[in-house]
């Protein structure tokens, strides 16, 4: 037993010296001093700008162009293209409609769209401001909660003028909601289904909320005519409704101004950093020199004075290692 | 002084009675805070009276209620449960292993007598008034008086005391004295009344009485009526009352050695037990950064209620003048009009929950766990002669070893060895080992002297060899007279009885009514035995600082030999005698010469006693003996009647050498900017001797004594020493104050010179107080501490507990006088020296470690907590949540948990600096890295994190469209800011850790990927949850990747331009010890690294 024991002191002995002793002694020291940061912001400045410019470019080339129509006694409104557009996608955008509202948002059952049906007391708390109608989603019944209630009901065509209606692909939206998040039975057979997918996914960012409606593919130039049937209210909240037609990246897909200026922004910062870092390091480095210089001019004259004396300069191990 | 329990009625015990025996409680030793039904309720009890507890416990029930509740109510419940239970684990595992420790000592089998029967039963169950039957080597389970033991002659028994307090030698008990001649048989049916005082926490008294039942057959015993005192009148048939006191006692834990057995009787069991009473909760100690961190908790609480007023006005409005037009929200359900009003701030307040870290308290002592790991396991500060390490015995206030400003000390065994060597003797006013080195030793015309029988040299020795309280070990006689059998508590006396035998005088043995010394000198004399009679021992006391016995010599004359400090012995001796004063001149003279050589000194005295006196006195002390109340204070009064009137012998000087490393440890603590006091019971120019051979003052230094017999006298004394200490330091010298306690006794007194003498105090470089009581240590550290200063208190002796347990922190040295200091400290040592490491090492790093554990956990909470608050500007102010519940649960419990524990590996600077470089200490002794500028600055910096977070995230989210036409929805938003948080957090961990070492940098790593590894799995497995399909999307999006190195440049590069700017301008010693090593190591030279 006492063998037993001692063993085992033994061991976190020598666990513990492992650990607390040799581990901390075998370390790397990631100094960052004054000339490694300063070194590293003035390369990090060179990135972000070769960044930024690309980011620049990239947006000033997309064509995008965006018309509110909730405001227009016609159903329909004109859009000229002047160049011809890669990979366009239809998108509607809503201004003052806060879909990341806590009471909004939450009143929702992804149970319920998942597999198809819910237990009713999760329904009832998931759904509190909407009256529950069933549990099993089927063409009858829709899904409870304000998110699909106060869907997006407005519809949109589009027509070259002079020309044919553009197909527009109604597959949008997350593929992996299509497929696996929502249920079949969710809005079975209805063409919007996916649409319907894409709106239940609330935004997340102040009451705009901008939501894909087609995939449109390439476009020709020249003038396409928007057609919409404005049905979804707006007034009572004063908010806004817009059609925009974007060209939208295979890679980076689509982004405003904002990420370019704020890019550049930061490669700015950066470039202010190093040079405050770098001139301090000169400026600390011509004070120390000039220091010098002095008290070598005094010692010199201080040294006139009294040869005969032995030279005893005291250096603290502070200061040598400064 | 009136205890509470004087009010409570003295104890009868009647031997072998069964009414006694169910009246007292049976000896249940029970060291438990719990009993297996109380430990759940009391548990939860202690942890929800804590406010932090507390306030969780609310937040985790009012999240019970959905409408409120912003995210799930696990998301509180669980951190709660697992720091409750961490917490309840530790409890529980410390009641465990005392409940074991209690059921060992309960369950001992033990022999005791009831009624004439010999039963075996365990410790438990033993009451009060069995007869206990002891044997050798076993430890008493109660407190007994014994009535008989194996030794029939004098009935004396030893015991060790060393499971109380390491002190192994053996100690002298007595039977009582009317039973310890009786046989076995008759002892093992004894029957009689001990009456006592109720139990009491007082180890070292016992005022109690026996009577001894008398059988009715033997009349030639029977008592006289009216000797009766009134207990004996109920029974008539006792014999009159001898006394008991704390020599006849046995104590719980000790045990039983050098002496076959013993027979007891039961007086105090279980918890009442002298022992039992004096086991209390030390007094808990709070460290320094306690009190910034419970205010700046209390300020960010406050900052959490100023955001959640200011958010719920803006949510009130607009709940009530915009969402009734938001016919989307379908706002027209019927609600009670109080209502909103009060689930809108709810909202808000839990959101902000997350402000408060829960895990933080957890962490931190988990982090002082493992100092104390690390200060137990230090190599480099175990004493290679002892085998003694460095034990943290209070791991709560380790940090404090970083900001200690005042270290106060005690000089014998704790600056010196404790070790005594007889140097010098003074003998009726010659001086014998003249010179530096010499030792009167070997001194020849002492010795000479000795043979020739001079009556001084000769009275001299046999006071040195007869007044004092060594024992001699059984060892043939041989071994006796060359000095090595001798067993003593004192260095001091072992010194003084060792060097008796060494010229001449060799104390041989003693027993209860005599003690011999045999006179050997020359070698070829056979030794001449000399047996004294032994009449009284009057004891030492710190108060006393005497020891006097009383002996009746060969020839018949009664005579009193007396040893102890100068002042006391000298003040009273006889002053009838010109010869005496004459030599009493010289003598002075003699000892000032050796105080100045930093001796210690005893003075030795003798008187004959004319017998009448003695008779008179003998009487007068034997009732003084036998009184229940008062009884020390007259027997003190009869002490000083008989030890006047004394003829000077001479004087003795011993030296203790300084412990090894003593003044290179002061030298370098010194310069890292702490101040010494030095508290002794010695006189003041021994102090000042050692004082300067530890390096505590410089030869040059201005000595300033503040001296005076009363208050306006030691005033007027404390203004000339501001005077005197103005013009030392006007000319460039330290300034060192110098007090007696007797003069100290009048600074306390009065609040002037209270105020004088702390100013002073705080001023000089260093203080000396000689001829201290143990008290006045304590007044002394209770006095500076009040100015809010940072102090330690070193000692290794019992009479240093009192200061240890006043000072902030205290420390015990394991010394040669027991480990009663150690065991009364928060930390224990093996030597003087371990004090540069653990205080420059250990508790500068610890410190350091601390400070940015502490201030990390509230910089991390702040930010989530306002982040979540700030999000509801984008949300319409209705209280949602951007993170997701999972994420707020993992954030401190698995995220983040890990990393503030592994930075106590960190250092700051390499571990070679701190013990070379004392300015080092100053950094974390003026408090800089953990103060409200800190704090603020902290916190200053979770608040522009949340705004550069949210800033960038709205910027970058509103126009982005990812490339399968998907504008980003919340859950990408939510997925961007946790990610870029927790790169936020690991930039924070692996720039502010100053190295990083293979655990560190693997904590910090994996806890940072735990959170990829999480959402991984919830991308793929959990369709219902908003995490499912998010990391794939997320993952191949340059724009998501953008947002994050924008968030990071945004967030750290002022941060670390404008550390490096400070660093340039301001380094401090740390930054540079730390940029050259780097620079010496990158250029292959050799660095400072670990040892």
């Amino acid at each position: 037993m006492s063998e037993l024991v001692e063993k085992a002191q033994k061991i976190t002995s020598w666990t513990t010296h492992k650990l607390f002793n040799e581990a901390q002694n075998r370390y790397f020291q990631p100094v960052l001093t004054p000339i490694i940061a300063g070194s590293c912001m003035c390369l990090s400045f060179l990135a972000l700008a070769i960044i930024t410019a690309f980011l620049a470019i990239s947006q000033n080339n997309r064509v995008a162009i965006s018309k509110r129509y909730d405001d227009l006694s016609a159903t329909s409104l004109t859009m000229s293209l002047t160049k011809e557009m890669k990979n366009a996608y239809l998108f509607y955008e809503l201004e003052d409609f806060y879909q990341n509202h806590k009471r909004f948002a939450d009143s929702i059952s992804w149970e319920q769209l998942n597999t198809g049906s819910d237990s009713q007391g999760n329904l009832e708390d998931a759904c509190t401001y909407t009256k529950v109608v069933c549990r099993t989603l089927s063409d009858t019944c829709d899904p409870c909660g304000l998110v699909y209630r106060a869907h997006f009901n407005d519809t949109f065509t589009l027509t070259k003028v002079g020309g044919s209606t553009v197909t527009l692909d109604p597959t949008v939206g997350w593929k992996t909601d299509r497929d696996n998040k929502f249920d079949d039975a969710f809005e079975k057979g209805d063409p919007d289904r996916d649409r319907l997918t894409s709106w239940m996914r609330v935004s997340g960012l102040g009451g705009k909320t901008l939501k894909p409606y087609a995939k449109v593919g390439d476009l020709d130039k020249g003038d396409y005519t928007v057609a919409f049937n404005s049905v979804f209210p707006v007034n009572s909240f004063s908010g806004q409704k817009r059609v925009i037609l974007m060209e939208v990246g295979d890679v980076v897909g689509a982004f405003g101004w904002g990420l370019p200026l704020l890019s550049g922004a930061a490669a700015g910062l950066l470039l202010v950093s190093s040079l405050v870092i770098w001139s301090v390091i000169v400026a600390k480095l011509a004070v120390t020199l000039v220091l010098k210089a002095i008290n070598k001019n005094k010692a010199a004259k201080a040294g006139a004075g009294r040869e005969e004396e032995e030279e005893t300069t005291y250096q603290s191990p502070l200061v040598s290692h400064m | 002084m009136r205890f509470p329990w004087t009010k409570e009625r003295d104890r009868e015990i009647s031997i072998g009675s069964k009414a006694t025996r169910r009246h007292f409680p049976k000896n249940q030793i029970r060291n438990t805070k719990y009993r297996w039904w109380s430990f759940i309720p009391k548990n939860l009890f202690e942890q929800y009276t804590r406010f932090s507890n507390a306030y969780f416990l609310i937040v985790a029930c009012l999240q019970l209620w959905s409408a409120i509740t912003p995210v799930n109510p696990i998301t509180t419940w669980g951190p709660l449960i697992f720091v409750t239970s961490v917490t309840a684990v530790k409890e529980l595992a410390d009641d465990l292993r005392r409940w074991w420790s209690d059921y060992r000592a309960n369950s001992r089998k033990y022999v005791v007598y009831r009624d004439g029967q010999q039963r075996s039963i365990s410790s438990s169950k033993i009451s009060v008034g069995d007869i206990l039957k002891l044997h050798e080597e076993e430890e008493a389970p109660a407190d007994c008086i014994i009535i008989k033991s194996s030794d029939t002659e004098n009935g004396t028994a030893f015991i060790t005391t060393a499971n109380l307090d390491g002190e192994t030698d053996l100690k002298e008990r007595m039977a009582a004295k009317p039973t310890y001649t009786l046989t076995d048989a008759a002892i093992e049916s004894f029957r009689g009344v001990i009456t006592c005082p109720p139990p009491n926490d007082i180890v070292w008294r016992f005022d109690g009485q026996l009577s001894c039942e008398i059988a009715p057959k033997d009349p030639a015993l029977a008592p006289p009526e009216a000797e009766m005192d009134s207990h004996a009148e109920q029974t008539p048939n006792l014999s009159p009352p001898t006394p008991l006191m704390a020599e006849n006692m046995v104590l719980q834990g000790t045990s039983l050695k050098n002496t076959g057995h013993v027979y007891g009787v039961v007086v105090f069991t279980g918890n009442q037990t002298k022992l039992g009473m004096n086991k209390r909760v030390p007094p808990s100690k709070a460290t320094k950064a306690d009190k910034v961190i419970n205010c700046s908790a209390a300020a960010v609480f406050a900052m959490q209620w100023m955001f959640v007023a200011s958010y719920s006005v803006v949510g009130l409005w607009r709940e009530y003048r915009v969402m009734p037009d938001e016919w989307y929200l379908n706002f027209n359900t019927d609600q009670a009009p109080w209502y909103e009003p009060i689930v809108i701030p709810l909202r808000f307040f839990l959101l902000m929950t997350y402000c408060i870290p829960i895990s933080f308290k957890v962490t931190l002592d988990l982090c002082k766990t493992i100092y104390a790991f690390m200060i137990n396991m230090d190599r480099d500060m175990v004493n290679q002669k002892t085998g003694s390490g460095v034990s943290a015995k209070n791991t709560g206030i380790i940090e404090d070893l970083g900001q200690i400003q005042h270290v106060f000390t005690d000089k014998t065994g704790t600056l010196t060895e404790n070790v005594m060597v007889f140097k010098k003797v003074s003998i009726n006013g010659t001086q014998y080992g003249e010179g530096v080195a010499a030792s009167a030793l070997d001194d020849r015309t002492l010795a000479e002297k000795v043979s020739a029988g001079d009556p001084h040299v000769l009275w001299f020795l046999r006071v040195l060899g007869l007044c004092h309280t060594v024992d001699v070990d059984e060892a043939d006689k041989a071994t006796i007279l060359r000095g090595e059998a001798y067993k003593a508590t004192s260095p001091d006396e072992f010194a003084l009885v060792h060097a008796a035998c060494r010229m001449g005088v060799a104390f041989v043995g003693s027993d209860r009514l005599t003690t011999s010394i045999a006179l050997h000198a020359g070698n070829n004399t056979t030794p001449k035995v000399e047996k004294y009679e032994l009449l009284e021992v009057l004891e030492f006391t710190s108060d006393r600082r005497r020891m006097s016995v009383i002996l009746r010599d060969p020839a018949g004359q009664v005579i009193l030999l007396t040893k102890g400090a100068d002042d006391i012995v000298l003040g009273r001796l006889s002053r009838n005698d010109e010869k005496t004063s004459r030599i009493r001149g010289v003598t002075d003279r003699h000892l000032a010469s050796y105080g100045n050589t930093g001796l210690r000194t005893l003075t030795i005295a003798m008187r004959n006693i004319p017998a009448e006196e003695f008779a008179q006195w003998r009487k007068d002390y034997d009732s003084a003996s036998t009184q229940l109340v008062g009884r020390d204070r007259l027997r003190n009064e009869l002490m000083d009647m008989i030890e006047t009137d004394l003829t000077l012998l001479g004087v003795t000087a011993i030296e203790d050498q300084l412990q090894e490393g003593v003044p290179d440890t002061i030298a370098f603590l010194r310069q890292a900017g702490i101040r010494f006091w030095m508290l002794t019971g010695d006189k003041l120019e021994t102090a000042r001797q050692i004082a300067l051979s530890c390096k505590l003052m410089a030869e040059t230094a201005a000595f300033i004594l503040v001296a005076g017999t009363n208050e306006d006298e030691v005033v007027s004394s404390l203004e000339k020493a501001a005077v005197t200490y103005d013009r030392a330091r006007e000319g460039g010298r330290e300034a060192i104050l110098a007090v007696t306690g007797p003069t100290f006794k009048h600074v306390e007194e009065s609040k002037t010179a209270r105020v004088a003498f702390r100013r002073l105090g705080l001023k000089c470089d260093s203080v000396v107080c000689s001829r201290m009581a143990p008290t006045q240590k304590a007044q002394v550290v209770r006095l500076i501490k009040r100015t809010g200063v940072m102090t330690l208190a070193i000692g290794d002796g019992g009479n240093d507990i009192s200061m240890i347990q006043e000072a902030h922190v205290g420390v015990g040295l394991e010394g040669r006088e027991g480990l009663q200091a150690a065991r009364a400290a928060d930390f224990s040592m093996g030597g003087f020296r371990f004090l540069k490491r653990l205080l420059t090492f250990h508790g500068r790093y610890s410190y350091l470690r601390s400070a940015w554990i502490v201030q990390y956990s509230f910089y991390k909470s702040v930010i989530i907590g306002v982040g979540q608050i700030s999000y509801n500007i984008l949300a319409a102010f209705s209280g949602a949540s951007l993170m997701m519940s999972n994420d707020l649960t993992l954030y401190n419990l698995a995220y983040t948990f890990l990393p503030p524990l592994v930075y106590t590996l960190d250092r700051d600077v390499p571990a070679l600096c701190p013990m070379e470089y004392p300015e080092l200490y100053k950094q974390s002794q003026k408090s800089k890295d953990h103060s409200y500028l800190t704090w603020f600055l902290w916190i200053a910096r979770g608040l522009y994190h949340v705004f550069v977070i949210e800033a960038v995230l709205y910027v970058v989210g509103s126009a982005w469209v990812q490339s399968d036409g998907s504008p980003v929805d919340k859950s990408i938003i939510a997925e961007t800011h946790i990610v870029s948080l927790m790169t936020l957090q690991l930039v924070t961990q692996l720039t502010d850790l100053h190295t990083w070492n293979l655990v560190t940098l693997l904590v910090v790593l994996l806890s940072y990927g735990s959170l990829w590894a999480f959402h991984a799995f919830m991308c793929v497995l959990f369709p219902t949850k908003d995490l499912y399909g998010v990391l794939r999307r997320t993952f191949v999006d340059p724009q998501f990747w953008m947002a994050i190195v924008l968030i990071v440049t945004f967030a750290y590069v002022p941060i670390i331009a404008f550390r490096t700017a400070r660093q340039i301008v301001r380094p401090r010693l740390s930054d540079t010890l730390r940029f050259n090593n780097a620079v010496a190591w990158s250029v292959g030279r050799k660095s400072i690294r670990g040892m």
